[in-house]
């Protein structure tokens, strides 16, 4: 496997940042693997497009037609160079991955750095659960929430919610292994206090202990999901007190950081501004002038860019998405195709609760996906 | 012809896809020139053009208050409709079309914003350049004349007021002067040159009796003095502070001063436009290039 994509990758859970709090250290393999592409596609006189890129060319072009991108330069400008930084990227390590032997071991290598991560993440929960709070203070939030090295705890929920179904899928079928890793996982997740990154992540690991077609017995389905809810109940009972855990259940309080009211009055402004969809507010300028960006990924996308850009947006997702539905499993990654559609599922209702065209792990499965669609259209020359 | 297909783009293709569909190249042409023209005319966000205000006052102090009368002329249908049809920015004869073209057109753009006690700026926002200045300068002439009215009304009855009070005071202390003070007391006694009144000054005594009586004078006519300076500031013409802060309501900004846009760097946005029709020429492209099977090319080439 490419050594810039691996190094990509393993340092996609440490979000330190580099020039503020934007740009990270896995920006910078990112940008290695831009310039080689460049440097190809300047010896080549060429590059391999399809119509999403198309559409993603729409997308840019309705952005610059937004009513505040000049009122708010500086803003536009971020938001518009990270989309073109993260769909270049995505497209770029597609490009990367022209073998099927390198997406199964880009498969099993997020695999493995999913269970790296969930078990170093437990210790560090356990330890500041039981031991020295001091220590453990970086990689929990101010209010107590586990965030790992990002900024943010949902950027370690969406993490998850991308990487979960890759290790889920692979492990092995023993049931009390697997509800080991269940504990863990959903450990992690109540600590990061989520509400949508813990019932996307129980969703995901529901329906793979649901599906029937993997099953030869009905019993043992209701079985294993019965046993999936012991697991939930276990990480309750032990850690019943933690706020995390309630809010991660649901129990949003009545403060102002964790109710809904202000997203709510957000999501109200953000509906106000619909005379504007046409041209679109501006790429990245609706939080510059209201409480914070809208939460929720394609409304964001109508709002900012208008009509124009959010039939782009949706023309290159449904692109992939047709594409990806259309193709079969393939016979080396039977399991790859599953994985995908869920971590699909998990990012779609992620989607409607957070902004997500500027997380990262987000592009990598966009750029997983892209790579099975093509390595499902080219014969193999191995 | 897959559109759909992943396809090799090298600059070969794109000038054979470009001469091949000679109509996307017309069409996203004209489509520039169009948004450019379209955008020259009615950039975005409108023009707007502002009319500063300095209300009437006396030495700073506003004599009317600014956000009762603006409310009461920008709600009164009667007198904005009169203005409308004054401007001639409306054509249309029928009442209820005026009305919904003015809570429409009009009353969204038309905004006050205050910049001191006796300075506020009328604000008029529209698409286009030419329906700006004649509605504005007719709806300011009418509010200044609606302003203008109120306050000359309001500064005859205060000018009334402080004279009363200065006659009266001046009136006491005549009489207190009289009751205290003996005739020997008093050095002059002689109506004043502007018409103020007479000012008694008294002789220096050195009896107890004299110098109490001075005391009550002295304090007595500092209630006199108050009231001459009260009544000099509402009625004297020839302070130098009028300069600053008028008696009567005046318009300060030029009638002729052109609209300006509301876009700040509009410039860019200029750029822009061929720049977001030059992506969307080239997302077609990229569309209707013909795929790798058509073209007869390996599909791992590029």
């Amino acid at each position: 496997m490419p050594v810039l994509l691996s190094c990509y990758v393993i340092a996609l859970p440490f979000a330190i940042g580099i020039i503020g709090k934007s740009f990270i250290v896995a920006d910078i393999f990112l940008l290695l693997l831009i310039g080689v592409s460049f440097y190809n596609f300047l010896l080549r006189g060429g590059f391999r497009a399809n119509p999403a890129d198309a559409g993603f060319l729409l997308l840019i072009a309705a952005s610059l037609a937004g009513k505040h991108v000049l009122a708010e330069p500086e803003a536009f400008a971020f938001e518009l160079a990270s989309l073109i930084f993260m769909y270049v990227g995505a497209r770029v390590i597609a490009a990367r991955i022209d073998r099927r032997k390198k997406l199964e071991k880009l498969f099993n290598f997020i695999a493995s750095l999913t269970m790296v991560l969930l078990s170093v993440s437990t210790l560090i929960i356990f330890f500041r659960h039981f031991g020295e709070v001091g220590l453990t203070k970086s990689f929990f939030s101010v209010y107590g929430n586990f965030k790992g090295l990002f900024n943010y705890t949902n950027q370690m929920a969406i993490l998850l919610v991308c990487f979960w179904p890759f290790f889920i899928t692979r492990l092995s079928d023993k049931p009390f292994f697997k509800l080991f890793w269940y504990f863990i996982v959903f450990s992690v997740t109540v600590s990061i206090g989520s509400r949508s990154g813990f019932w996307v992540i129980f969703l995901q690991t529901a329906l793979i202990e649901l599906m029937p077609f993997r099953r030869k017995k009905v019993s043992k389905v209701f079985l294993r999901f019965g046993s999936l809810i012991a697991v939930v109940a276990l990480t309750i009972s032990l850690l019943a007190t933690d706020s995390g855990l309630q809010r991660s259940l649901g129990d949003a309080g009545t403060g102002p950081r964790s109710s809904n009211v202000l997203r709510v009055k957000n999501f109200r402004e953000a509906l106000n501004s619909a005379p504007d969809w046409l041209r679109g507010y501006g790429l990245g300028c609706f939080d510059q002038t209201h409480v914070h960006e809208v939460h929720n990924t394609p409304f964001s996308v109508l709002v900012e860019t208008g009509v124009v850009g959010f039939m782009a947006f949706i023309a290159i997702f449904a692109f992939y998405a047709l594409k990806f539905y259309r193709s079969s499993e393939i016979e080396e990654l039977p399991n790859l195709k599953f994985a995908l559609s869920l971590a699909w599922l998990g990012l779609i209702s992620m989607g409607m609760f957070h902004y997500l065209l500027r997380n990262r792990s987000v592009w990598l499965i966009v750029a997983l996906t892209i790579a099975f669609i093509t390595l499902q259209a080219e014969p193999q020359n191995e | 012809m897959n559109n759909l297909a992943e396809k090799s783009i090298t600059y070969a293709a794109l000038k054979k896809t470009a001469g091949i569909f000679p109509g996307w190249s017309i069409f996203c042409f004209l489509l520039w020139i169009l948004a450019q023209s379209f955008f020259l005319f009615y950039p975005p966000r409108g023009y707007v053009a502002d009319d500063i205000i300095l209300l009437g006052s006396v030495r700073g102090q506003p004599l009317i208050s600014i956000q009762h009368l603006w409310e009461d002329v920008y709600n009164d249908d009667g007198l904005m409709l009169e203005v409308l049809e004054k401007s001639g920015i409306h054509q249309g004869k029928n009442r209820i079309e005026a009305l919904e073209f003015l809570n429409e057109n009009i009353r969204k753009n038309l905004r006050f914003s205050i910049v001191n006690e006796v300075l506020f700026r009328i604000s008029f926002i529209q698409p286009g350049k030419s329906s700006i200045r004649p509605f504005l300068n007719t709806f300011s002439e009418r509010f200044l004349a609606e302003a203008s009215a109120v306050n000359d009304d309001e500064l005859q009855r205060r000018r009334r007021r402080v004279t009363f009070q200065f006659e009266q005071l001046n009136r006491r202390n005549y009489l207190v002067y009289r009751l205290l003070a003996p005739t020997s007391l008093l050095v002059d006694l002689t109506p004043g040159e502007n018409g103020f009144g007479g000012e008694l000054k008294l002789a220096e005594n050195e009896s107890w009796y004299g110098k109490l009586a001075m005391l009550i004078i002295n304090e007595l006519n500092q209630d006199l003095y108050s009231a001459r300076v009260n009544l000099s500031n509402h009625t004297d013409m020839t302070q130098k502070i009028l300069a600053m802060f008028p008696f009567a309501t005046i318009r300060l900004t030029d009638p002729e001063t052109p609209a300006r846009p509301v876009q700040p760097y509009l410039i860019i946005f200029y750029m822009f436009i061929p720049l977001a029709i030059f992506l969307f020429y080239l997302a077609g492209l990229i569309y209707l290039a013909p795929d790798d099977e058509q073209n007869g090319k390996d599909a791992a080439s590029v």
